[in-house]
This record gives C-alpha cells, structure tokens and sequence, in this order.
C-alpha cells in the first residue's frame, strides 16, 4: 500500500495544493509510490492517522511521531533539496 | 499559459497607502465586493484567515504577500496584483510569529485547485529581480498589469 503524504497549509488551496502537485511529481520522476494529499491545517488532524510524513508551510511543532517535512521550501524552491532528501527518508 | 486571464487589469491598484496589512485587505475587498468577485462574507474571513496563518512568502531579495480564504467566499475567481506605497509589516507564512516588510501583494480569489500551475509560476516570478524591478518601476496601473503580464512561464 502508498505510503501516505500530507501536505498542509492555512487554507487547503493554493500553497499546500501547489507543495503537494511539486512534491507528488519530484516522488513520481523517482519512482517512489506515494499518496500524496493537500489539506489545510485545521482539519489536518484527521488526516495525519496512518501518515509516513507531513509536509508542512507553518513551523508550528505539534505533529507527535510523524516526520516534518519543511513545505515553505518546496514553495519557493530554496531548500528543496534537503527537504526533498528529508522527504524520501520518511517513506523509505 | 492558462489561467493568465485571472489576473485582473480591474483590480490592479499601486500606490496603495496603508499602515498595517488589514487596512490593505479591507481597501480591497471593498473594491472586490463592489465588482461582484466576492461574497459580503468574505473581508472577515480573510482577515481570520490572515491573523491565523499568515501569507507573506520570505525571500532573500524580496517578500510578497498572496493573502487568500476558503473558496466559499470567491464569486468570480481572480489575482489582485497590489503595491503598496509604504512596505507593510506581513506576517510570515512558516513563522507566524515573524513578519516581513511587503510591498507587493497578490490578492489571490481561488475556487479550486485548478490554477496551480499559473501559482507556481508567480512564485517562480516573486524571486526574478528584474521581474520585481519593472514592477517597482512601473508609474501606472496600466504599466504595473502589463508588467505583471509579463512574468515568465516557467514551472519549477
């Protein structure tokens, strides 16, 4: 079964949309199955159940055991690379 | 290109003068309410919005805020390109706690997720510097929306 992905921001549309569209084809260019869903980050709880990594805009550190992954950098593209690595280290 | 035809020559305002950033959200969605973009619901759910999770995007030469609320609140979707006459103090999108002096913002009036490619490239374009410089330049509103027109389609 996909690893699961959650990626989130304030309001569901736009930045996590646009995180999850990048995120879900770097993972796919590599070959690496994953399941990769945008919410925002009132109702990411219900989401966060079962998830490999949560990519998230806002650094607010509530996340529990799930990996974070730093979302801003896959939005602006600096950083990517590392956060990208992160990424693959919480699905591997 | 799709999607460009959002951005709205009607709703691009420069010199927008403004001391904190709910005054720049409220001059606007004035003009919005009157063009029939949104709904009357909407400057106070992007102000709760805004408060909550902030959307200045830092960037090392220059920071644009895309303040935006939940799709129920859009009529017609829309961009807004803004510059302000002042830099305003904007709440960080990773740091809520932190702000940046914006100048540019791009009021963003989404109903769905159908517009990200065109997202991706403002994003792609907030970080060309001679792309900000023809906005900073520009004297017009006329010459402010042609200069946005002319960002680079480049999705990363």
């Amino acid at each position: 079964m996909a690893k699961k992905v959650i990626v989130a921001c304030g309001s569901g549309i736009a930045t996590s949309e646009m995180i999850a569209a990048k995120v879900s084809r770097l993972l796919k260019e590599d070959g690496i199955e994953a399941n990769v869903i945008a919410c925002d980050l009132n109702s990411v709880d219900d989401y966060l159940e079962g998830a490999s990594a949560f990519v998230t805009i806002v650094r607010e550190a509530e996340e529990g055991d799930i990996p974070l992954v730093d979302g801003m950098a896959f939005l602006t593209g600096i950083g990517q690379e590392e956060a990208y690595e992160a990424l693959k280290k919480a699905l591997a | 290109m799709a999607g460009k035809e959002m951005i709205k020559r009607d709703l691009t305002v420069i010199d927008l003068e403004a001391s904190d950033y709910k005054e720049v959200l409220a001059y606007m969605a004035d003009i919005f309410l009157e063009k029939g973009y949104v709904r009357e619901t909407y400057l106070e759910s992007v102000l709760a919005r805004e408060e909550k999770y902030p959307t200045a995007i830092p960037l090392p030469a220059e920071s644009v805020a895309i303040p935006h609320t939940m799709p129920e609140h859009i009529v017609k979707e829309f961009i807004a390109p803004v510059r302000l006459k002042h830099p305003v103090e904007w709440g960080e999108m990773s740091d809520p706690s932190s702000t940046v002096p914006v100048r540019m913002v791009f009021v963003l009036g989404l109903l769905g997720a159908e517009h990200i490619e065109l997202l991706q490239v403002l994003v792609y374009n907030f970080q060309r510097q001679e792309w900000l410089d023809r906005l900073a330049a520009a004297k017009t509103e006329d010459e402010y929306y042609d200069a946005v027109m002319e960002l680079e389609w480049n999705v990363t």
